[in-house]
């Protein structure tokens, strides 16, 4: 019954892999399909024949003779099994476990280099179309130089853009301000902490006080400093621009009155500006947290 | 004129390791070395450095770098974080013990706060990163080169945050911590004020911001090993393990 199923089993398997394929991908498939066929029964045919082998010398030695019981001549047979068998299953064993790593490394292969062809050689591409316009190319690499290191450094949260803690919104406020009007955020962030209504309000008057500089000051750059502790939160956006008078303010820009001040004491903060005509403007936002 | 005009430069920045005509220049303008794996950084740098400095070498590898500095005992060291073969670190570990007067400023891109600080703990008087212009490149290598100690915003950052994630008061010595006033001379340098702004705002010398800097820098390079290694592999905890 045994002998019997296993030539049709692997007849059938071979019809599969010969004539079953499609004529297309014949050609392809053939060749290594044949290959791994013919080691399979090559490896099989092996393990067979050294297991009558091994039962022939047996019976040749008297190992197996009628006379002993048959708990006694189970076991022998059980060793002799262990013994010639084996080798080839660890070996199988092994080099499955072999492919597979194999397999993943390739996945992070395929998956490192998916991530550089859309980021960083699309970018590349674009700058070589903008060779000629400066403030592009600048752009065009400091967005770059942003996703990679984000990709690179961060945490999984800060890659997709949604997140949840003060450190990666500040930063992402800080992107998206930085690409809208081109100029670069110097961002430096201590500490990190879960983001509340109250360190929301902080994030988006900042965003506020990045995009007031980067609009108006006129300032090659633009620095963002942060502090997350446990009990508070502060941030100092500074720009070293023409700076303004405070008291002057021109009411349609009611961005820092509103956005800024307005909102900070809102949420039970606060925001100060310095600001003196060709100095430069810092803003400072302060959040007391309850301590979690 | 000397022998370290931009043409030639440009030129010999892409060869490893070339030692230049040392006897140009005697002048107050401090001699450096640069140290980078890409030649075309090495070649900008030189270029952008102009005639403030004179760059007396440049090298690609460790072993180029440590060869090219000990041939020409440079006062500053211009030294990648991450280079192949053990980085800025590897240079600084083999050369600080022959040639202890040449300083180190580390110049990187990378934003690994414990690469940074580890370069920094191995005797870097300094660390910018490679977005910085060629002017505030020059004005950084001669403070350096006069023995101050140079902190971008980015490594105050940094060595704010390490000192924030050491443990307790109760736990360490006095050595590991910082004065309230060295805090806040770091924070204004995280915020991106220069050495002597602050010392307007804080009502202090230059020389005393200087002096509270460097105070720092010694701390971090004293601190137990211990302490700093911790934070670095909660820092690494930290990344791995974000929700």
């Amino acid at each position: 019954m045994a002998s019997a199923q296993t030539p049709t089993g692997r007849s059938s398997d071979g019809g599969i892999t010969l004539a079953g394929a499609p004529a297309l991908t014949q050609l392809q498939a053939r060749k290594p399909g044949r290959i791994r066929l013919g080691r399979t029964f090559v490896r099989v045919g092996g393990l067979l024949l050294r297991i009558v082998f091994a039962l022939a010398l047996l019976h040749v030695v008297g190992v197996l003779r009628p006379e002993r019981n048959v708990v006694g001549h189970a076991a022998v047979i059980l060793v002799a099994f262990t013994v010639v068998a084996g080798p080839w299953f660890l070996r199988t064993a092994r080099s499955l476990s072999f492919e597979r790593a194999a397999r993943i490394r390739e996945q992070e292969r395929a998956e490192l280099a998916a991530h550089l062809h859309d980021s960083v050689l699309q970018t590349l591409a674009l700058i070589q179309t903008h060779s000629g316009d400066a403030t592009a190319v600048a752009t065009l690499a400091r967005r770059q130089e942003r996703a990679l290191r984000r990709w690179l450094f961060e945490r999984p949260d800060a890659r997709t853009g949604a997140s949840d803690m003060v450190k990666t919104s500040l930063e992402l406020a800080a992107g998206e301000v930085e690409e809208l009007h081109g100029v670069p955020i110097e961002t430096v962030i201590v500490g990190d902490g879960p983001l509340n209504s109250r360190v929301e309000a902080l994030v988006q008057a900042a965003r506020e006080a990045m995009t007031n500089a980067a609009k108006f000051a006129q300032s090659e750059r633009v620095d963002l400093y942060a502090e997350i502790e446990p009990t508070r939160v502060i941030a100092f956006v500074r720009d070293r621009g023409v700076g303004f008078d405070i008291d002057a303010i021109p009411s349609d820009r009611c961005g820092v009155r509103d956005s800024i001040l307005g909102r900070m004491r809102r949420h039970g903060g606060r925001a100060t500006v310095h600001s003196a005509l060709g100095e430069g403007t810092e803003v400072e936002l302060a959040v007391e947290l309850q301590p979690a | 004129m000397s022998a370290e005009g931009k043409d030639d430069a440009d030129a010999r920045g892409t060869a490893h390791a070339v030692v230049c005509n040392q006897s140009a220049r005697p002048g107050p303008s401090p001699r450096v070395v640069v140290v980078d794996d890409h030649g075309l950084f090495r070649a900008g740098v030189r270029a952008e450095l102009g005639d403030r400095v004179s760059v007396v070498a440049d090298a690609g590898t460790v072993e180029d770098a440590v060869r090219a500095i000990e041939q020409t005992t440079p006062d500053v060291v211009l030294l990648d974080v991450h280079m192949p073969d053990g980085g800025g670190v590897e240079v600084i570990r083999r050369v600080l013990p022959v040639l202890p007067s040449v300083r180190f400023l580390a110049l990187s891109v990378s934003d690994a706060a414990s690469d940074v600080i580890a370069v920094i703990r191995a005797g870097a008087r300094g660390y910018l990163t490679k977005t910085i212009s060629g002017e505030d490149l020059a004005d950084a290598i001669v403070r350096v080169a006069e023995g101050d100690a140079v902190f971008s915003p980015r490594l105050a950052g940094f060595v704010l945050d390490a000192f924030a994630r050491a443990p307790s008061p109760g736990e360490q010595a006095e050595l590991d911590q910082l004065t309230a006033r060295e805090r806040e001379v770091l924070q204004h340098i995280a915020r991106g004020y220069m050495y002597k702004e602050i010392a307007q705002r804080l009502d202090i010398s230059v020389k005393t911001v200087e002096a509270h800097v460097s105070a720092v820098l010694r701390k971090l390079q004293l601190s137990s090993r211990h302490e700093l290694s911790r934070w670095a592999i909660q820092r690494r905890l930290v990344n791995l393990d974000g929700p």
